[in-house]
């Protein structure tokens, strides 16, 4: 379409719906071109990083907590394992396992919660998550069923539902004891059935034709789907220590509104589930590659709304996971490991539902923090959703305002981005003259 | 009687209503534009309407009718309680009474400090709870 003069159309959304926190979109389109998309939504937890200047060691796992809302455990097991590399101690056998039986519980919550609830809504052409609830009521009961059972897991074994106070750099405070598990157990034979079904429900939606040639970053561990340890690995032969982390990864201030974008050695990429299920499918159970499959998910996909798809067998998976570790359990000796303080630098990098969450620490002497440095996922996603929606929006160019806003909040909502800690109120401006 | 701190998790929410016969939530509100509810107190009666009113408490029959989206969704979970509380009607799990307090509060600023006029507020609420916790058990004694 050609206008004689310029012409801007200017969509304005005051907040982005059904992500967590608040989001900013401005798309500009002149004269039938895109010319401009700014996407900044996340501001770092900087309040934290100098807030915990000064203290202990000891209180990273439970300051660092308050920073989400929805993914607590994880940054508690990035600044553990941050610690826990300054202090030079390993915890392993059934701490271990029990840390990985929390973050189990906290995938689940988290993705059944952002598929049904939160993105479920867009492939259906709802306006929220109500009116789910009014035509697919079975679906949602099932929905929230199961996600109370994520919490469920993170309160047996965390002492609360939502900000786990039993963790502690080392391990935990108490251990539970195997019949603490019980309960819970005999609702994990039901949640194994309803992830499936979450599979094979999400495989039935209408995908957007849309495929990209991605860098997917994630953890990947020698012996499984990872969680908590292993080196980090790109799809295009990224393969370092995670202490190597700031040598490869930088943030740079771009663009008119200051936004903060990550960069692999100079080049964008892409964090979370769909990075993760690419760079690790051969260590997902049998059970979740074959729903994976039955799903029309290949080995690698590169379609972002599918990561819908990829959540649903993350939570499979991660049933799995819970059904394997409590069948296993013999409660420890001790609930943690000793801790001796000396000073130095550690890294901690874990898998939050939204991908990978780097921590690193400086202690002195006494085990007081000098220093602190926390990059979460969805700030480091923040230039991959910018280019998506650029991609994205130039065959749609021509679509009517409100169609195209709904289209690139649900291309956005791909990511699940998690930006509770945003400290202003941001807007979605599509100028269009 | 059970008194809960919630972080607001929507789902968690739901969870509550369907067991419970009367339900009282308090939450931070954001500034209204219009009256939404009964107002029970405006922080300053001369500021205009499009001023900030720290402290003014709304108080709304959520079983009544629906409840504002614009009220109660600042909170830093995109499924809060104004989704909860509607997705709960949808699926028929509201309880037989539930009361929602939005106290408007004056800052959202990380690691700040309770303002005067919310606390203010916050005295008067719990007087205002004291009544409704009382008619509350009259009538769902039947």
């Amino acid at each position: 379409m050609t206008q004689a003069t310029a012409n801007e159309k200017k969509i304005t959304v005051d907040y982005l719906a059904r992500v967590e926190g608040e989001g900013a979109l401005n798309i500009v389109i002149r004269d039938g071109e895109l010319r401009e998309v700014e996407f900044n939504i996340f501001e770092p937890p900087r309040f934290f990083e100098a807030f915990m200047r000064g203290r202990s060691y000891t209180e990273a796992p439970d300051i660092t907590a308050r920073i989400c809302g929805i993914c607590p455990v994880a940054y508690q097991m990035s600044s553990v394992h941050a610690m826990e590399d300054v202090l030079g101690a390993t915890v392993g056998g059934q701490l271990r396992e029990l840390r990985r039986l929390l973050y189990c519980g906290e995938w689940i919550e988290s993705h059944i919660l952002h598929v049904y609830m939160l993105h479920a809504p867009d492939f259906l052409g709802y306006q929220d998550a109500i009116q789910i609830a009014a035509d697919h009521p079975d679906a949602v009961n099932m929905a929230l069923a199961l996600k109370r059972i994520g919490n469920e897991i993170v309160s047996t074994l965390g002492g609360r539902e939502i900000h786990p106070i039993n963790v502690k750099v080392g391990g935990f405070y108490r251990a539970p004891s195997k019949k603490e598990f019980r309960p819970l157990r005999e609702e994990l034979n039901w949640a194994l059935e309803a992830a499936q079904k979450a599979v094979v429900w999400t495989a039935t939606l209408p995908f957007p034709d849309f495929e990209r040639d991605y860098e997917f970053v994630s953890l990947r561990h020698p012996d499984e789907y990872p969680f908590n340890e292993g080196r980090l690995v790109s799809s295009k032969g990224l393969d370092i220590p995670i202490n190597e982390y700031e040598e490869h990864f930088t943030e740079e201030h771009v663009g008119r509104t200051n936004a903060l974008q990550s960069h692999l050695n100079g080049r964008p990429y892409f964090v979370g589930p769909l990075a993760r299920y690419n760079n690790n499918f051969d260590k997902l159970s049998p059970i979740a590659q074959d729903a994976a499959q039955a799903a029309g998910l290949g080995a690698t996909c590169t379609n972002p709304f599918k990561s819908i798809i990829v959540r649903a067998v993350e939570s499979l998976e991660a049933v799995h996971e819970a059904i394997r570790i409590i069948d296993q359990y013999e409660e420890p000796d001790m609930p943690a490991v000793e801790m001796e303080v000396k000073a130095g630098r550690g890294y901690g990098c874990t898998e939050a539902p939204r991908g990978t969450l780097y921590h690193s620490y400086e202690l002195d002497d006494n085990g007081l923090i000098v220093d602190a440095k926390i990059v979460p996922p969805t700030s480091q996603n923040q230039r991959i959703i910018e280019d998506d929606l650029r991609e994205f929006i130039k065959p749609r160019i021509d679509l009517p305002v409100d169609e195209l806003t709904l289209q690139c909040e649900q291309a956005v909502r791909n990511y699940d981005p998690c930006i509770s800690c945003a400290t202003h109120f941001l807007k979605l401006n599509i100028d269009r003259g | 009687m059970e008194i809960l701190e919630s972080t607001g998790d929507g789902a968690e929410l739901i969870e509550h209503f369907s067991r419970a016969r009367a339900v009282i939530l308090i939450d931070a509100a954001h500034r209204a534009a219009e009256v939404v509810g009964s107002v029970y107190r405006v922080a300053d009666e001369n500021v205009s309407s499009d001023s900030p009113r720290p402290g003014s408490i709304h108080r709304i029959d959520a079983v009544a009718g629906p409840v504002p989206i614009s009220l109660l969704s600042g909170t830093s979970h995109a499924f809060g309680v104004a989704e909860a509380v509607e997705v709960a009607r949808a699926l028929g799990k509201l309880p037989e009474r539930l009361i929602i307090y939005g106290i408007e509060a004056k800052s959202f600023e990380i690691g700040g400090e309770m303002s005067e006029e919310v606390g203010a507020a916050v005295e008067e609420v719990a007087t205002l709870i004291g009544r409704d916790w009382t008619t509350a058990l009259t009538s769902v004694a039947s």
